[in-house]
């Protein structure tokens, strides 16, 4: 019993003096890089026949694409494997290698297909994240997104908008006419689907919160109309077919609404719309162009362009009416805003000496950060998560679509289009 | 006793006897007492008186009688003489007796004293004996004590000694203790003081290191897309040479990709510069890294 006693006092001690043998070390400061992953390829069950998709190369391209990651060079990995205790941690370590990702493609006995994936956090020697998701050959595309979104948001702390859509429109001449189309495609550009054709000009593509509905311009008859198609369907309706200037739609955040541009009584004036009794409400009053209008994503807020200080400036009117208040100061010309899906930031076309590109401006302070470099660009769109901007550039092939990183640091170009591409819109996360 | 009851009871007779006679003398004087007896007159010779005449007559018959009387007188006084005589005789016997008795007596009491005296003597003898005794007693109890005084007094003495000696003792060893506890402080302050500039010089070289540390971390700190306002505590332990071999999470900033990325930067550091001086390195093999970007 004493010795025990004493025993345990030194052990105390012991314990107390290594406890006091202890540096202590502060770290007020870091870096900002993009997140080291290593994606090893997933297996496949039939080996020896071609896997009906490189899950592989798909997610290394989202993640690529966003900027966010440094994704290992496939020919540099110390080793390949596909199960978590085939993995020889000591390995990664050496390399530096926070991350991996290893997965399995396997053929169903129904004809389907299971794909399951882990991600390791290779220093703590434990999986971050693991799913088995069953697909059709049709989705594989999409559960490779999917991975994308869980890898994105367990390793930056958002979301993923990898598994989201795309809105734009295209322009090609085909025999000397022009071919006008609304298309949706993955975020990444590909499945691709026209909505709708068009001979006269299509304009303004608004995706529905729920990503169900698309709304746009048409110039289809005479005039210029906001028309609203189910995607699935391709049933759509006119919505607003006033005389004059129909333009611009934009739809509220809880869906049952549109915001819009009309010249019906005179002057380009913002109003808000009912989708169930097709109602309007007025917003602005002035003289002035007010047009492309954009909801706070509270569904409180317009936000709108408007030279009525002379040159076009961006300004915010509250969706109960009253006075709009200009909240841009910075340069002659900022247009077309969107706001951020945080409500902080509204992305905006900003004009500096002639060139024309996409600026961020901050609600906070009412700075403007110009995050493209190049003479035209256009129509900025936030994902849904916030992270990048995708808007349409004008270089010497055209109009294309591009993204940025909200930092300005990641510019993409997603030249899968022939022909103009202009006026992308980010649908929403899908339900 | 017996003898005592001896004397006491001749005593006694003697005593009787004497009152017997006392007593009788007492009757016989009683008995004449009645009869006073007149005392004898002088006779007187009348001649000269010649005148006959009845007076004269009766003056003879007078004379005649008073003859007879003289006569009568005469016998009675000699017998009283006898009486007297016996009297005396008896006193003077009586007195013999006495003083015979008294002889006697005082020699009975001479003896008596003598004996008494004998006794007081021997009694006084016996008391000086004792009291030579007793003295001699009390000269060896004295003596004893005295011993005993001595002894304790030596006692004391050597008591005292031996405390003086131990006092001195603890003197000398409290002045030794002192002189080595000044030793140790004076070789203390000097170990202290080579320590004080081990200690700056270790210092400098771990705030050294520490400095590289912090930069190394900081370069593996990302902070790509993490939340601001985050800070979270990790413990570390590192082999020596720095490589890091535990690191733990004891304070969660409540972001698990925040405390995962703090972890991460400490892991990708690794192996940490540190001092090759394995003293030195043992003050920092522990690290407390606190994130507070």
């Amino acid at each position: 019993m004493k010795v025990m006693f004493k025993f345990l006092i030194t052990g105390l001690m012991f314990v107390s003096l290594q406890a006091q043998a202890v540096l202590d070390i502060k770290i007020t400061q870091g870096i900002e890089q993009a997140l080291p992953i290593a994606i090893v390829p997933f297996s496949w069950s039939q080996a020896g026949s071609v896997a009906p998709i490189d899950l592989t190369k798909v997610i290394t391209d989202d993640l690529k694409r966003s900027g966010r990651f440094d994704v290992m060079d496939e020919r540099d990995l110390p080793q390949r494997p596909t199960e978590f205790d085939a993995i020889n941690f000591n390995d990664w370590r050496k390399l530096g290698m926070e991350n991996i990702l290893i997965g399995n493609l396997e053929l169903t006995e129904t004809g389907g297909y299971d794909v399951s994936f882990r991600l390791i956090d290779v220093y703590r020697g434990k999986q971050i994240a693991g799913f088995r998701i069953p697909a059709k050959s049709n989705l594989l595309r999409r559960v490779a997104h999917q991975i994308s979104d869980i890898v994105f948001e367990k390793l930056t702390g958002t979301p993923g908008a990898f598994d989201t859509r795309v809105a734009y429109i295209t322009v090609k001449k085909i025999e000397d006419k022009k071919v006008h189309t609304l298309q949706i495609a993955d975020a990444d550009g590909y499945n691709a689907q026209i909505l709708l054709e068009s001979p006269q000009p299509l304009l303004s593509p608004s995706w529905s919160p729920d990503g169900k509905r698309i709304a746009y311009v048409s110039f289809e008859g005479r005039n210029s109309a906001i028309y609203v198609q189910d995607i699935l369907t391709g049933k759509r309706e006119r919505v607003s077919a006033y005389e004059g200037i129909n333009s611009a739609p934009s739809w509220s955040p809880e869906g049952s609404r549109l915001a819009m541009t009309l010249s019906k009584d005179g002057n380009t004036e913002i109003y808000v719309m009912s989708l169930y009794s097709k109602t309007l409400k007025r917003m602005t009053v002035h003289g002035g162009i007010d047009t492309e209008p954009t909801w706070s994503p509270d569904g409180r807020k317009l936000a709108f362009t408007s030279d009525r200080s002379g040159g076009p400036q961006i300004y915010e009117v509250d969706i109960r009416g009253g006075e709009p208040k200009r909240i841009s100061f910075n340069g002659k010309y900022n247009a077309r805003p969107g706001y951020s899906p945080d409500g902080r930031y509204i992305s905006l076309v900003h004009g500096v000496n002639g060139s024309y590109r996409i600026g961020l401006l901050d609600l906070s302070n009412g700075s403007i950060n110009t995050l493209t470099n190049a003479k035209l660009d256009e129509s900025p769109s936030f994902a849904p998560n916030g992270g990048m901007i995708i808007y349409a550039t004008t270089g010497a092939h055209g109009a294309q679509l591009a993204a940025v990183s909200v930092d300005g640091r990641i510019h993409q170009r997603l030249g899968l289009q022939q022909g103009d591409v202009r006026e992308p819109a980010w649908g929403p996360f899908l339900k | 006793m017996q003898a005592n009851w001896f004397l006491t009871s001749r005593s006694l007779v003697l005593s009787i006897i004497l009152h017997l006679v006392l007593g009788a003398v007492l009757i016989f004087s009683f008995e004449f007492s009645p009869k006073p007896t007149p005392p004898p007159k002088p006779i007187i010779n009348i001649v000269k008186a010649t005148a006959v005449d009845k007076k004269q007559v009766e003056l003879e018959l007078k004379r005649l009688k008073e003859q007879d009387d003289e006569k009568i007188a005469k016998e009675i006084k000699r017998q009283k003489d006898l009486e007297k005589q016996a009297d005396a005789a008896k006193k003077k016997r009586l007195a013999e007796e006495k003083k015979l008795n008294d002889i006697k007596k005082k020699k009975q009491q001479e003896t008596e004293k003598r004996k008494k005296e004998e006794a007081k003597i021997k009694k006084l003898e016996q008391e000086k004996k004792e009291l030579e005794k007793k003295t001699k007693l009390e000269e060896q109890k004295k003596k004893k004590a005295e011993e005993e005084r001595k002894k304790i007094e030596a006692e004391k003495q050597k008591l005292e000694a031996e405390k003086k000696k131990k006092e001195e003792e603890k003197r000398k060893a409290a002045e030794e203790k002192k002189r080595k506890e000044q030793e140790k402080a004076l070789q203390d302050q000097l170990d202290a003081e080579l320590e004080a500039e081990q200690q700056e010089r270790d210092v400098s070289t771990i705030q050294k290191y520490q400095a590289l540390i912090i930069r190394a971390v900081e370069n593996n700190f990302n902070q790509l897309n993490l939340p601001e306002g985050l800070s979270c505590v990790i413990l570390i332990r590192m082999l020596e040479g720095g490589k890091v071999v535990e690191a733990s999470i004891v304070k969660s900033s409540g972001n698990d990709l925040f405390d995962r990325r703090a972890e991460n930067a400490v892991y990708s550091a690794s192996p940490l510069p540190v001092p090759e001086e394995i003293r030195i390195f043992e003050k920092m093999r522990n690290i407390r890294f606190t994130f507070v970007p």
